[in-house]
Order: C-alpha cells, then sequence, then structure tokens
C-alpha cells in the first residue's frame, strides 16, 4: 500500500499531512510520539481513504506560537476539512490525539460519521490519575507505554539517547505534549459534556495502559450514548504501535458493522 | 573588582547512603528528611555568615529562589532578605533571583522588592531567573511559556517601579486593570537588575540589550565553558553598540580559603562531596522540561551536561583542572582569582565559601582570611573607571 504527503496550508500554518487509501475519509490525530505514516495506516487504507495531518508544532507543521488550548486545535482541525473539503469524515485519535478528537466530537458530533478513541487522554477522574509521563526517565517511559518495554520499537520510539538525526523532532514534540498536557493532561470538564458526542463511538483500550488507567476508557464507555469498548490484552498505551493488526480488526469490524448507517 | 557573598543554604543533614536511596534532591525528595529542630540552628547559622559577610566589608550578600529541594532551602529568597534587611549595616542585599515565571502576580515581587528597597535605604539588588527546569515540576507552571511569562513578567515588574500608576498592564499572560505599587522603590530609576544566566544565547542578548549584569553561574560547568559565554555576552554588548563595563560580568565560584593548601583542601573536600553527590542529584528529565529553554540551546546544553555535570566527577584532581572551585591558601586563592578575572574579564566576584555540610567554623574563618588577604589585593583588578551607578536602560 503506497501513501504520499505533502504540505497543506491551513489558515497560514504549513501542515505536513500523509495520505492513503480511498473511500470514506477516516481522519487520523496522532499521539506525541510518532508523527508519520505507520504499518497501522496501510490496514486502514485498505478500507478507507486514510487522512494524517501532523499536528502543529511537530515537526514538518509550523503554527505551534499561537496554540495556547486545545480549543485552538478543535478551531484548526474544523478548518482543516473544510480546506480538504473532507465530509463527514471518520474521526479517530489516539492518546494526546484522542483528547483532540473528543473535544471536537462534544462540539460537532453532527460532522462524524463515527468516532474512534484509543487510549485517550483529556478527562479527569477523580482517584485515577494519569502517569506524569514528564518526571519518567526513558526507562520508566518505555515501562508506562508499552506492554514490552525490551521491544526494538519502544526503544526507537523512546530511546535512552536521542540519536542526533531525530533529536530536534523528538523535543519538538515533547514540546508540543507539554503545552496541553502539563502535570494535568485533562479538561476536568470534558466528562460532563460527552452526552454531546451523539455518532457511533467505539473505544479501546491497551490493558497495560501505564500512562492513562483503563476507568478512563470505562468514563468514556458511560457517558457517551452509543459507545462500544473493546479491551486490547498485552497491549500498552499506543495499540496501533504495539499491535497494530489487533487495533485494525476491531476499528475495521466496527465500522463495517455500523455500515449500514454510514 | 566588586565583593559579593553568596549563599545556597543547603540541607546539611542528609543521611550518608542518601545517594544511593534517592535518585533526586529535588521535587520528589522526601520531606520526612527535613527536621526542623536541625532547621533552626541551620538557619540562622546561614544568616549569620551572610551578617558576617557584611561585617568583613564584602560590598553586598546573595540570597536565591529554590523550591521543594535539599539543595537550597530559600523556597523565599525574599523573606532571607527580610532578614537581614535591619541587621546588616553596610551590605547590599542581592535577591539573586526570583523565579519570575512562578508568579502569578509579578507585582508582588515589584512590591516586596520596593519595600525592601525603601526600608534599607536602596540596598536592594534584584536579580531575576527563568529557574530551574524542577521548579515547574514543583509549582505546576507550564515550562513552554517559561521565557514567555519571564520577559512579560520583567516589563511588568520594571514598568511598575518607574511608572506612575494607576495603569493597566494588558499583556498574554498578565492582565490587570491597576497596577499602582505603594511603596514604590528607593532606588531611581529602580533598584540594579542582575540577569544569572548558564549560558543560553538569547538570554545573553537580551541582557547586553538592557544594560543589566549578566552573572555567570556558578552551576559547576568546567571553567573554559564559562569563560565562553562571558566572551559571548561582551560579543553580544559589541553588537549592542557598546562595551561591556567589568561590573556587568559576574563570576559565581565556590571559595575556600585556610593558612595553606593542604589544610585548604582537607577541610572543604568532603563537603564538596556531599553536595556534588547528594545536593546536584537531578534526574535530566527534572531539569530539562519541554520548552524550558530553546531547542538549540537543549540540544547543546544536553550534550555538555552529560559530559561536565560535577556529580560524574570523580577525584578532586578533575575539580580542579575544570575550576570548579577555587580552594587554597590566600596567595594560591589570590593569584587563581586574579588569572581567571584577566582571561575572563568579570568585575562582579560572588563567591560562595560554604559548600555542602561544611562546619560554619570553617566558613566563617575562611571569609575573614579572603576579606582580610585577598580581597584587598584584588580589589584594584578589573575596576570599571568610576561613574554613576547605574541600574540599566
Amino acid at each position: 500500500m503506497t501513501c504520499r504527503d505533502d504540505t497543506l496550508a491551513v489558515r497560514g500554518r504549513g501542515i505536513h499531512v500523509w495520505r492513503g487509501g480511498a473511500g470514506q475519509p477516516l481522519l487520523f490525530l496522532h499521539d506525541p510520539w510518532t508523527y508519520r505514516w505507520l504499518p497501522f495506516h496501510d490496514r486502514l487504507a485498505e478500507r478507507y481513504d486514510v487522512v494524517l495531518p501532523i499536528h502543529p508544532g511537530f515537526a514538518g507543521s509550523n503554527g505551534f506560537e499561537d496554540l495556547d488550548r486545545m480549543e485552538d486545535l478543535v478551531f484548526h482541525y474544523l478548518d482543516l476539512l473544510e480546506v480538504m473539503g473532507l465530509e463527514q469524515p471518520i474521526l479517530m485519535g489516539a492518546s494526546l490525539g484522542g483528547w483532540m478528537a473528543t473535544e471536537f466530537a462534544i462540539r460537532y458530533a453532527g460532522m462524524l460519521r463515527a468516532l474512534i478513541l484509543v487510549d485517550a487522554l483529556g478527562l479527569r477522574v477523580p482517584g485515577a490519575s494519569t502517569t506524569d509521563v514528564f518526571q519518567l526517565d526513558p526507562g520508566q517511559l518505555r515501562n508506562a507505554l508499552f506492554a514490552d518495554a525490551t521491544a526494538p520499537l519502544a526503544h526507537e520510539l523512546v530511546p535512552d539517547a536521542p540519536p542526533p538525526e531525530s533529536i530536534e523532532a523528538m523535543l519538538k514534540a515533547r514540546q508540543v505534549f507539554a503545552r496541553f498536557a502539563w502535570q494535568f493532561p485533562d479538561n476536568p470538564k470534558l466528562a460532563s459534556y460527552l452526552y454531546r458526542v451523539k455518532c457511533p463511538t467505539l473505544i479501546v483500550w491497551g490493558e497495560r495502559d501505564g500512562v492513562v488507567p483503563l476507568s478512563h476508557g470505562r468514563v468514556l464507555q458511560t457517558e457517551i450514548g452509543e459507545a462500544t469498548f473493546t479491551l486490547l490484552p498485552s497491549c500498552g498505551h499506543l495499540p496501533h504501535v504495539e499491535q497494530p493488526e489487533a487495533l485494525a480488526h476491531a476499528v475495521l469490524t466496527y465500522l463495517e458493522g455500523c455500515g449500514t448507517r454510514l | 573588582m566588586r565583593f559579593f557573598c553568596f549563599h545556597l543554604m543547603p540541607w546539611a543533614h542528609l543521611p550518608e547512603d542518601f545517594a544511593q536511596r534517592y535518585d533526586s534532591a529535588w521535587v520528589t525528595c522526601p520531606n520526612s528528611l527535613y527536621d526542623p529542630e536541625l532547621g533552626h540552628p541551620l538557619y540562622n547559622r546561614y544568616l549569620d555568615e551572610l551578617e558576617l559577610a557584611d561585617q568583613l566589608g564584602f560590598e553586598g550578600v546573595c540570597v536565591n529562589e529554590h523550591h521543594q529541594n535539599a539543595y537550597g532551602n530559600m523556597p523565599s529568597p525574599n523573606i532571607m532578605a527580610a532578614c537581614l534587611a535591619r541587621r546588616t549595616q553596610q551590605a547590599k542585599l542581592v535577591i539573586l533571583g526570583n523565579v519570575l515565571p512562578l508568579y502569578d502576580h509579578p507585582q508582588r515581587v515589584a512590591e516586596e522588592l520596593a519595600m525592601l528597597d525603601v526600608i534599607t535605604k536602596g540596598r536592594i539588588i534584584s536579580g531575576m531567573v527563568v529557574g530551574t527546569g524542577m521548579e515547574y515540576f514543583s509549582y505546576n507552571v507550564n515550562p513552554t511559556y517559561a521565557r514567555e511569562r519571564f520577559h512579560e513578567a520583567h516589563d511588568l515588574i520594571v514598568k511598575a517601579w518607574t511608572t506612575d500608576g494607576p495603569f493597566a498592564w494588558e499583556g498574554k499572560h498578565y492582565r490587570f486593570r491597576y497596577i499602582n505599587l505603594w511603596p514604590k522603590p528607593y532606588q531611581k530609576p529602580h533598584p540594579p537588575i542582575w540577569i544569572p544566566g548558564s549560558g543560553s544565547p538569547e538570554t545573553m542578548q537580551w541582557v547586553a540589550q538592557q544594560h543589566y549584569t549578566y552573572m555567570v553561574l556558578p552551576t559547576l560547568a568546567p571553567f573554559e565553558l564559562r569563560r565562553q559565554s562571558a566572551e559571548y555576552f561582551r560579543e553580544c554588548c559589541e553588537k549592542g553598540g557598546y562595551t561591556a563595563r567589568y561590573e556587568q560580568i559576574g563570576w559565581g565560584i565556590g571559595v575556600y580559603v585556610a593558612e595553606t593548601d593542604e589544610q585548604a583542601r582537607r577541610e572543604y573536600e568532603p563537603h564538596f562531596w556531599y553536595y556534588a553527590r547528594n545536593l546536584l542529584k537531578t534526574p535530566a528529565q527534572l531539569s530539562l522540561p519541554p520548552g524550558h529553554t530553546s531547542l538549540a540551546t537543549t540540544v547543546g546544553m544536553a550534550e555538555r551536561r552529560r559530559r561536565s555535570r560535577p556529580s560524574s566527577l570523580a577525584t578532586w584532581e578533575e575539580v580542579e583542572r575544570g575550576g570548579y572551585v577555587v580552594v587554597g591558601s590566600p596567595e594560591t586563592v589570590r593569584q587563581r582569582l586574579e588569572d581567571y578575572a584577566k582571561r575572563v574579564g568579570f568585575g562582579v566576584l560572588v563567591a560562595n565559601f560554604s559548600v555542602g555540610n561544611v562546619p560554619s567554623e570553617l566558613t566563617q574563618r575562611s571569609m575573614t582570611l579572603f576579606a582580610q588577604q585577598v580581597m584587598p589585593k584584588l580589589r584594584p583588578v578589573n575596576s570599571d573607571a568610576p561613574s554613576i551607578e547605574t541600574a540599566g536602560r
């Protein structure tokens, strides 16, 4: 499967966008550790037109300077949908991208065919705090992110010492992540507006997610009207990286099951 | 040369095996290790040492701001300056420095320093810092806004000192309808401003522009790196159209004086290791949170830190060779400081005579020897032509 990438102008920001596949559009909002096309996207691209824009401030996409709140990103993605002319996309988000997708969906659910949240940040759940990832050293971070912290991919995404060719991109990614997620990666009021997510919603959680507790996924399931929950055993915070096949299967099966209404 | 006496006020009672059992002296270092029964004499002894500096004729004493750690127990340096205000006669009180981004109300810094300046009849010097990365964890301030908040807070503080109010302040991070300082500072146009830095080019360029004093921090980077940052600062001043005065470059360093070189090393060394091995223990992710410094600087600093941090030093020979501290007889100390002064061009010496858990008698004897036998000989070095003391544009 081939994908292509390009730079798109979105209200003065130059945004790096990956795209592959055909059919109904699926907009993927990425996490802080991966910002490129992955084998997981190839799988989705077998059935959908997968659009992977890189968030402003990550390597390849500028416009970090006037990003202060989640709302700025919601408006950015509204603008991007308009610029790209994407109609009724499926919106999928992982980790920080999952928080963005939820913020979008509580406001603009009517614009979405379906919502897919994977180990999403964004909720404040009393008694179930997220891990403060910024105070972890690389070894501890790998343990929090991955069920198997020894895997080569874990060391590639979270190296002990970033190789010179990656260091700038990694610092930029961390900076954007910190802008929104410093110490409390949440919107304390988000849960109270989940009732407004009226599109079909799939929530997927890695059972070994060491960043966002499982209970956050359960709150999403409970508060969103039409929600399905899938648990991935032996999987950490980034299922699209650690178990792309299992996640792709869950997502594609779910979307097919919604098929008559999509 | 101008002489100032600096203190960190460290916690001197960490257990022997601290470095093996704990991975940080900052933020998460449990405060169950703090004992107020020991803290009472410790704080008062440190204040005695700074009062001694006033009596010995140092031009000023310096306190600083760090939170939630064993390295330096002054979360409020302004309180320390207040403790010293009415018990010192001539020494300037240098707050080196307030961590501006931690304040949601920068006018609090302006108010407190104005109070101190009026009470002391103009003996305050205002140091302003972005702060260590660790402070951003302790106070939940977003480090990606560190520099923006620093500059906006600085601008607000200087305006509050120099513009009669009430006036409104409309910034990105701070918005107030009424800024109207009661009291106003004693010094005109305002207390001198010193900016400690650890080598970030952006900081140095800005300090040069403002005509402030750049304080090369005693963060124990090797001599050559620190010398280069002073040289870069001087270049920034030249590019800004003027030649830096000696008093615009400060040099922070640990100093210890005893009768002989051998005695000085014997008395100082074990306490230096207490400091280097315990108090400096800081995981990299705590000291370099995202956005705290610019991308380019972060990359460079991470590299240099890995290579040169004293907690990775193993022997006293390495410590000496790197010029991290100046320890010896009065003549040795005079010679080495004069050599540094000539090679770097600093005109303000900020000396820390205390280290780690060194006993107070040793600190005080060292300070006295320095004041009597080193200071007079170094005084003529790197002195500016007399002029009205400027507080910067």
